[in-house]
This record gives structure tokens, sequence and C-alpha cells, in this order.
């Protein structure tokens, strides 16, 4: 059963089998796949249940409901907006459905002995299989996409559809703000479902508190029931479980390991932050493109984008130049009011043609590390500065998406910088200046990883290769935080995959 | 230093200099004194959850101009909503956010060289010092982008809006149940 703030008005004590933290992607795999081997499993999430009678489709609705800080967390020097979801159904509530294995060369380049390629594919089957994954059909394509796809033909470029994960989709094109279709095959219509017909129980509205350990062990769980609305405590519980599995997300479970006081002899716990961060440029048509409707990113470029060791892959001049993904953008009236320059009248002329402008991301398969650590009691510090290769990357990013743009036939490309590039041919976009200074440009991350990772060695890893966190014995991670380093492609697929493995992980504790 | 030695020091006769310098000093001091003690002029939107009165006035002040609303019941509409967006932060952030709102209501003496707290100035004053948090230094910056986003945030999801930049709004009605898609979910959650 589901319990919300609706029911837990009182403190409360369980004792179950598993208790996992955070039904997302990775918990509701895990929640599904051992409920379904009889074992008792009792899942927490800090965001609510919701239903598609709550997707609104409204961005001053959803925003709150589905995001951390409402959507507005940043890193420390406030340079990246960090988006990362809460909710019954974590990221996949919000998230565009773009579903890519992780390449054998990514993985290999981790050197582990049993998380190989082969291992992982056999996770992916299954999940492709249960989400019904599809490559979406080029006659579903919105006008946004084709004008991307328009580009890059004409370039040239390396190009191609993308798989999602939708059924009985009507293209209403509100993917990340929830879907009031429930065209979604995510973890919120297919996991938690079955988790729970199968015996799991959720406690949505419930942020946990801290892990208490006894030697090599958990041995439960503090966890509170806060109003949604108010964010008012309600009540107060304590979760006794025999193994314990943290998929919160990867800002979310080093903050709670953090918080527990773990043991973390190597001070790794929150290291190795990657982000994928993502920048966008805007061109304007002479048709209208509506942006906003259609099925979103329904077409990839892969021209740049390298999936080489990071060491392999800077060239001479220190510039890392083939690690970038690019892929059709698209945002709702103030997501774009966001981006668009300025303010005031300048902003409104703008935002008067947006219906004329389309957008391409470009996403950098980024090389940075940084760190999650704690702010104040629950807050979450999030130091990552790019690095010169990421930043040259992106700049190579702005330059690419103009010239895709242009080449689709734009008679403007935008740049939204604080003080806006504008190029109208090519000639004028060699000569633009694209530097990517920090605060200079809206740089968005939506997937952050690899911050309690895996590996053969516990002095430069924090789990190993089932998952297990090194220093106790019955705690596993089951979230993209368990990833060594940058994936290169959407992280959905990986984060399902994840938690199918650490239930088997734990079926063998 | 003795009680004897102060005294003395403050007995020495002031020099014409000295005299015209202390004079001005106070006299600058009192008038940014008085512009940062006196309560500024405006409106505060309806109960507040998160933000002070004083607070909510600069954002208004903000948002009119960001987005060049007028009409003061939809301004207090909109800081009411942000007052329960800002709630929503961990404590911290919400600390800082607020202590830089108080940076901005004193930026025009800070760093602009204008006398008066930011909701007291005119409109295009107003806009200037914004100016100056979209421009200016690097830290400055995402003062101004939280404004700003903050204030579309609001301005942009209200439907009259829509029309001037083409936007054909939400598919479903706010409330909309479609029971065919709610029975997946139905008996899931104790009690409902």
């Amino acid at each position: 059963m589901i319990f919300t703030h609706r029911q837990l008005t009182s403190s409360r004590k369980f004792e179950v089998d598993v208790c996992i933290i955070g039904a997302g992607a990775g918990g509701s795999a895990a929640a599904y796949a051992l409920s379904r081997a009889g074992r008792n499993v009792l899942m927490l999430e800090r965001g609510s249940f919701l239903t598609p009678k709550d997707f609104d489709q409204r961005e001053e609705d959803m925003f709150p409901k589905l995001f951390y800080d409402a959507g507005g967390r940043r890193t420390r020097n406030r340079a990246i907006r960090v988006l990362h979801g809460h909710g019954v159904g974590g990221s996949t509530l919000h998230n565009i459905n773009l579903c890519k294995r992780i390449p054998d060369p990514v993985i290999e380049s981790w050197e582990l002995s049993e998380f190989t390629p082969r291992a992982l594919a056999f996770y992916y089957e299954q999940v492709e299989a249960l989400l019904g994954v599809s490559r979406i059909s080029e006659d579903r394509m919105n006008a946004n996409n084709r004008v991307f796809r328009r580009g890059v033909e004409e370039l040239g470029y390396r190009g191609g559809m993308l798989s999602h994960n939708r059924k009985d989709c009507v293209g209403s094109g509100f993917c990340e703000l929830g879907c009031a279709f429930d065209a979604k095959m995510n973890a919120l219509r297919v996991l938690v479902p079955e988790a729970v017909r199968h015996g799991a129980t959720i406690l949505a509205d419930t942020r946990a508190i801290a892990l208490v350990t006894s030697g090599r062990r958990v041995t439960h769980l503090t966890a509170e029931t806060l109003h949604p609305e108010t964010g008012a405590r309600q009540a107060l519980h304590t979760i006794k479980a025999k193994s314990f599995i943290c998929a919160g997300g990867a800002i979310e479970t080093p903050l709670l390991l953090q918080r527990s006081e773990v043991p973390d002899p190597h001070g790794l716990v929150g290291a190795r932050l990657h982000l994928h961060p993502g920048v966008a440029a805007l061109g304007e048509f002479a048709a209208k493109v509506n942006s906003w409707q259609g099925i979103p990113q329904s077409y990839e470029c892969t021209e740049f984008l390298s999936f080489e060791p990071e060491e392999l892959n800077v060239d001479s001049d220190g510039k890392s130049e083939t690690r970038l993904w690019m892929i059709a953008g698209s945002a709702h009236p103030a997501g774009a009011a966001s981006m668009v320059p300025g303010f005031g009248s300048e902003h409104a002329a703008w935002m008067e043609r947006l219906p004329h402008m389309a957008c391409v991301s470009a996403m950098v398969h980024d090389t940075t590390r940084g760190r999650v650590a704690r702010k104040g009691e629950f807050g979450a510090d999030i130091d990552y500065v790019l690095n010169e290769a990421d930043r040259k990357t992106l700049e190579i990013g702005l330059r690419e998406a103009c010239r895709i743009l242009l080449a689709a036939g734009a008679h403007e490309a935008v740049v939204p910088f604080v003080r806006p590039v504008r190029v109208r041919n090519m000639v004028e976009l060699e000569r633009a200046n694209m530097e990517v200074n920090d605060l200079d440009l809206d740089i968005v991350a939506v997937h952050p990883m690899s911050t309690v990772w895996m590996g053969r060695d516990q002095s430069s890893s924090c789990l190993d290769e089932s998952c297990r966190y090194w220093q106790l014995d019955n705690l596993i991670v089951a979230d993209m935080s368990a990833y060594p380093s940058s994936l290169g492609v959407p992280p959905q697929m990986s984060a399902y995959a994840i938690g199918l493995f650490a239930a088997d992980t734990v079926k063998g504790l | 230093m003795s009680d004897s030695d102060s005294t003395q020091q403050w007995a020495t006769p002031l020099s014409r200099r000295k005299f015209l310098r202390w004079t001005a000093l106070v006299g600058v001091a009192s008038v940014v004194g008085w512009r940062f003690l006196t309560p500024s002029q405006g409106s505060a939107p309806g109960p507040l959850t998160a933000l002070s009165a004083n607070q909510a006035k600069i954002l208004a002040a903000a948002y009119a101009t960001i987005t060049l609303e007028t009409d003061a019941t939809k301004i207090a509409e909109a800081i009411t909503f942000m007052d329960r967006l800002i709630g929503k932060l961990d404590d911290r952030t919400r600390f800082e956010f607020k202590a830089l709102l108080a940076l901005v209501e004193h930026s025009p003496i800070l760093f602009h060289g204008m006398l008066g707290r930011f909701t007291a100035l005119g409109a295009e004053n107003r806009a200037r010092c914004l100016e100056g948090w979209r421009f200016g230094a690097v830290w400055r910056r995402p003062v101004f982008g939280a404004l700003k986003d903050l204030s579309y945030l609001y301005y942009y999801t209200r439907p009259e809006h829509w029309p001037a930049i083409g936007y054909t709004g939400p598919l479903v009605p706010r409330g909309l149940i479609n029971p065919a898609l709610e029975r997946r979910y139905q008996g899931l959650e104790i009690g409902q």
C-alpha cells in the first residue's frame, strides 16, 4: 500500500526485509524485483504520490511538485541549474523518456571484472521489455525535431531517431511536467503498481533523516513525513530492515550517507559528481515551430559524441572536442522565459517571437568532477566548476547548434549569453565569440551521477562491484550514484537497470 | 590610554578643514541612515509564510520592473505565489535569498550612486539597478537570475499573457479526472 501525508499523521515503527530510500527508477525497479521475489519491501519517497489527474500541464503547479527546490537548485557558484526530481516515480515523472544503453567503451573504461557490458545487457533487456521501449516513428516527429534533423542532414552530420518508453502517447508535448495522459511507461505506471500488488509498502511525502549503524551493519533508518504544501513535520518514523537500498539519486544519496556519518575512511562519498551540463541555442524561422508541441527529443546528433576514455580523448592542445551530444530542446513559457535574454520590454520582444523559435541543445559527456556536500541540515552544496576541456566542448556545442539551425534555414541563430550573440550566416558564426564563462549563460544539468560509485578497490571507490557499500554489509546503492563516470547518454535505462541489478545483490545477501 | 589622555584629545579644537569633513560625514550618514532605516513605500501583499512584509515589497518592486506589470492586485498575487515557493527552499538557501533581497534593496547606493532604496526608486532607476545586477560582477548575476526566474515563473503561467507569445496553453483543464487512467492507480493509496 501507499501511505501519504494524509495517513501518516502519527509516528510509526516498521520492520521489513528491505528498506528502499527513494522511489525513482532505481528504487522502484529494486522494489519491483524484490517484492515479486517475496521480500517484504518498504520504500520511502520524499515527494508525493501523483497520478495523471495531478499532472495539470502547468509549470507553476508542477515545478514544486516534481523538482527539488521547485527546480531552482544550482551549483555552489550558481553557474549551473541542477534539475532532479522527486515524487513516487522520481525523475521518470518529468523526463522525456529517452532510452539509451551505456555504450560498451564507457563500461569497459571502468575496468570492473564483474560489472561488464554483458552483465549489464542482461538487465537492459529486462527493462526494455518491461517498459515497451521502441523507436519513435518518423511521422511522429514534431516541428522542432524536423528542423533539427534538416540541419543535421544538410551538414552531413551523423544523426538518428531515438527510442522512448511511451504507450498511447497523444503527443501533447508536456512530458517535462508529468504526463496527464499516463503515456509514460515509467516507474510510476509500470513498476510501482506491480510492487504494491506484490505487497510493497510505500511511504510518500517522507524524508529519510539518517541511517543508524552498529558495527558493519545498518540497523535502522529514521524518517519524517512532511506536509507537501507547508513542509511541516507530521510524524517521525523508525524503519528496521535486514537490508537497506539507497536510491535517492546522485545528489540525495550521498547527502543521506553524509548526514548519517557512515564510515567513509577515504572521504569519497559525494565526490566525483558528473552532471552532463548542457547549453542551448535558438534559431528564428519564418514559419511557426511551436517547439512545445508534439513529442520532444525524438532525434539526436552524434557527430561529435565520442565514448573513448577521458584520457584518450584530449588532443595535443588540451582540448576535448568530441564528447558532445546534441538534441532538440524545448520548453513551455516560464522555462523559455528563463533562458531568453534580458527583462522588461527587451525580454517581451524576444518572447513574442517564441512560436518561431527552434531550440538545439548541446550536452557535454563531462570530464569535470564535482562534489556534493551538506548545506545546512537537508540542503545540497553542489560544488562543480567546469574544467577547461568541458568548457571548450560546450563552446563547440554552441557553435554547432547555431550551425545546425542556420543550415536548417533559420534567418538568425541566437546564443542567449548575458549579452546575446546573434548570427545570421556561417561567416558571422565563424567570427562569433562563443566563450563559455560562468554565469554568462544559462547552463542546465539534468543527469547528476557517480557520487557513490562502484570500483574494485575500497580506497578509490565507495561500492564493490555488486553495489554494496564497502564498509557496511547490508547497505546497497541503486541509483545513478553507483556508476563510476559520466555515461554520455541519458541515464534513465541505466537507473532502472542498476535497480534490478541491486535487487539481485540483495537476494544474494 | 588614560581617561585624561582621551579627554585631552577630545578637547583639542577642530581645524576648519576637520570641522567641514565631520559635518559632511555626519550629513551623509544621516541621509544614508534615514534611507536605510525608513520603511520603503508600497503596499504589501496578502498573508506571507516565508518572507517579511519588507522583503515582499522588495520582491514586488523587482517583479514589477522585470515583467512591466503595473496592476497592484496582480503584483500582490505574484508575491503570494513566490512566497510559497521560497518557503519550499531549504533553510540555508532561503536565508541566503532573503539576505540577497536586502542587498538588492540597498544596491542603489552601494553600486549605482543613487540615494534611496530600490523600492523607493522610480521604474527607470529600478531598471538601471537590475541592469547592474544582470551585467555586473559575476557574483551579482545569479541574484538577477533568481529574481527573473521567479518573476517569469508566475508571469508567464498566467493565461492572460499567453496570446502575446502565441502559446496555446495546457490541453487539460485543471482538476480534470480521467477515470480510465486513474483506474490503474485505484486502491494503491491506503484509504483512497
